[in-house]
């Protein structure tokens, strides 16, 4: 029943922000009833965001432009098998993450290499994968697509599927007034959807704009986290985006970042996560080696003492009494989302 | 690399506005543009609808003879004429970029849009028509093996750059600029993936070309410029088969394969 308040409460969101849309519609055809789709407006950022990193002017986003980069996201036809789509690793209901896996199963049950990280406000990020190989948002699904243990679909034939396909041709001639479906088409419109996907909503997101306020332990967590963890975990974004090497020991020869750059600087550095949603996406890591919050904490109470080549931004003699840390987790909490990962925009099309 | 197809001096399109517009338009125009003519002179140049076709002839051979080497082929059994390695050639591709004609005095003609595949197969002839050329007496070329740094960043291209064609990286962004594979009996197979346009591993690389007794574009007439291509060049200064391995990605093997390779492009001849 909660839920179900919930949904109705977004709902009405979603329609408000919609209005000055459904005005427009209003004005052209008054007679005739307003289609549910038209009450949702383009997802906005809010005030005390930075600016988007992604900012293509010949990709402009469209309702139907983003509505078409979700029917590609949920689309199983695109890989190999047709068993698995970009939402079978990456769900709503964990921020598009996949919810207790390490590694995930892609075609044929077989696993990936690294863990499934979540996916949002992609539109603010420089580089993607956790070791930054790829350095712009539109290029991004080719690897996991072409991937043999995630889509193992070679890019042309995912062109192939989609061309061939009489609603994804109407639907991108709309979108692009294309008449011939190319990869460009495709990365564009999964592109649109991706970088909608904004989550901005959180508790902590009320508070600063003093719709809500912290409790005192919340309050307290803040302080901390300001403290000991905000150097890399940057507000409001709570990522600076930047490789570190945060004194994991490193497992089967798992270098990140050094196997994109060969710069023995880089080994052991990963791209830093951004920790919106962290409840609702464990396991932590880049190979999800951690199952709770309290064993990420353990790990940095620890960390110098870990590597040679820990970040010096790490917390330098961290102890937590058990109430810290319970306001740090408490704080944390802040950060997730529940109008994201219930928000009809980006859920499955087919349901 | 911004690119442009007007002549950075003395353009066509200047020409014209000179003989159209006003005296005081006319000045305001040369103001802006800063290409004044010193002594006021305005050389007859042919307007700009004039344009023509350029046919640029790859012919890829094994060997720095020209026309006494012989044409690469593919699938077969070649003895490498520097180091003796025997090597069998399955696949030679690389990427023609940014193309430039230019005239003596440096007024040029850069090609928008300038991104082609050369895919050697079964001919070693590959010959790349380069349309709208406009009209004159050009005296030399330049062209970018592989793909300048802009178009590495900047997210889902089609055409030439589409990653369909096999000459990008979907794990470590990037163009491959050269892709050479095949296999030699005494190291077995080897694939060279050429790429990388950042630091120390940049292998971008520009290849100029002079035309000695200089190329005619005509108005819709089609000129040839003829060149060799020393494709045994890639194994250079050396190099053996076993010494390069196999790699696919940003690597200082690249960067010594990228600078030989620019110098494989032998000038022929025009027509």
């Amino acid at each position: 029943m909660a839920v179900i308040m919930l949904n109705l409460v977004l709902h009405i969101r979603h329609i408000l922000l919609g209005l000055p849309l459904v005005t427009l519609f209003m004005s052209c055809a008054k007679d005739t009833p307003i289609p549910p789709k038209f009450l949702v407006a383009l997802p906005q950022a809010p005030a005390h965001f930075p600016p988007k990193h992604y900012d293509n002017p010949q990709n402009t986003l469209s309702l139907e432009g983003i509505e078409l980069g979700r029917k590609l996201f949920y689309d199983k036809s695109l890989s190999q098998t047709g068993e698995i789509s970009c939402a079978s690793c990456h769900k709503q209901k964990a921020a598009f993450s996949d919810p207790g896996k390490a590694f995930s199963n892609g075609i044929y049950g077989r696993k990936g290499q690294r863990h499934s990280p979540a996916l949002f406000n992609l539109a603010w990020q420089p580089r993607f994968h956790w070791d930054g190989g790829i350095n712009h948002i539109e290029i991004q699904p080719i690897a996991p697509l072409q991937d043999s243990s995630e889509m193992g679909m070679p890019l042309i034939n995912v062109v192939r599927v989609v061309g061939s396909d009489q609603k994804y041709k109407e639907a991108f001639k709309k979108v692009f007034d294309t008449d011939t479906v190319t990869d460009k088409w495709i990365l564009y419109a999964l592109a649109q959807f991706t970088t909608s996907m904004i989550s901005a909503d959180a508790k902590y997101d009320r508070v600063i704009q003093n719709k809500a306020v912290f409790t005192d332990s919340e309050k307290r967590g803040q302080q901390l986290f300001k403290l000991q963890c905000a150097g890399c975990h940057k507000p409001p974004l709570f990522s600076d985006f930047s490789f570190r090497n945060n004194g994991l020991p490193i497992k089967n020869e798992e270098y990140g970042r050094f196997i994109i750059t060969q710069d023995e600087a880089d080994k052991g550095k990963f791209k830093v996560p951004s920790l919106r949603n962290i409840q609702l996406s464990p396991p932590y890591m880049h190979d999800g080696r951690f199952e709770s919050i309290d064993e990420v904490l353990d790990h940095y109470i620890a960390a110098q003492n870990h590597h040679p080549k820990a970040d010096a931004g790490l917390p330098q003699n961290l102890k937590l009494t058990p109430n810290e840390r319970a306001d740090l987790k408490n704080f944390l909490e802040t950060l997730t989302d529940e109008s994201f990962i219930s928000n009809p925009l980006f859920s499955d099309p087919n349901k | 690399m911004k690119t442009t197809n007007l002549f950075k001096a003395k353009n066509h399109r200047f020409t014209r506005i000179l003989a159209t517009a006003s005296v005081a338009l006319l000045s305001i125009t040369m103001v802006a543009c800063g290409d004044d003519d010193d002594n006021g002179n305005i050389t007859p140049t042919p307007t700009p609808e004039q344009k023509g076709t350029v046919t640029l002839n790859y012919t890829h051979v094994w060997g720095n003879a020209g026309s006494a080497s012989p044409e690469l082929q593919l699938n077969t059994q070649l003895i490498h004429p520097g180091t003796k390695d025997t090597i069998t050639v399955t696949k030679f591709k690389y990427y023609v970029s940014n193309l430039r004609f230019e005239k003596d005095g440096g007024e040029e003609w850069v090609e928008p849009e300038s991104y082609r595949i050369v895919d050697v197969t079964d001919n070693a002839l590959v010959a790349l028509e380069i349309g709208n050329v406009p009209a004159g007496n050009y005296s030399s070329m330049s062209f970018i093996v592989g793909v300048d740094e802009e178009r590495n960043y900047s997210g889902a291209q089609d055409g030439a750059l589409s990653p369909t064609n096999g000459m990008f990286w979907d794990w470590n962004t990037g163009y491959i600029f050269l892709k050479v594979e095949g296999e030699s009996p005494q190291h077995g197979g080897f694939q060279y993936h050429v790429g990388g346009f950042e630091g120390a591993n940049n292998a971008i690389r520009t290849v100029s070309v002079s035309f000695s007794n200089g190329l005619t574009v005509g108005d819709n007439t089609t000129s040839n410029v003829n060149m060799y291509v020393n494709t045994a060049r890639v194994w250079h200064g050396g190099l053996k088969v076993e010494d390069l391995g196999t790699f696919m990605m940003p690597d200082p093997r690249a960067v010594n394969i990228a600078d030989n390779f620019q110098n494989a492009f032998l000038f022929d001849g025009v027509n």
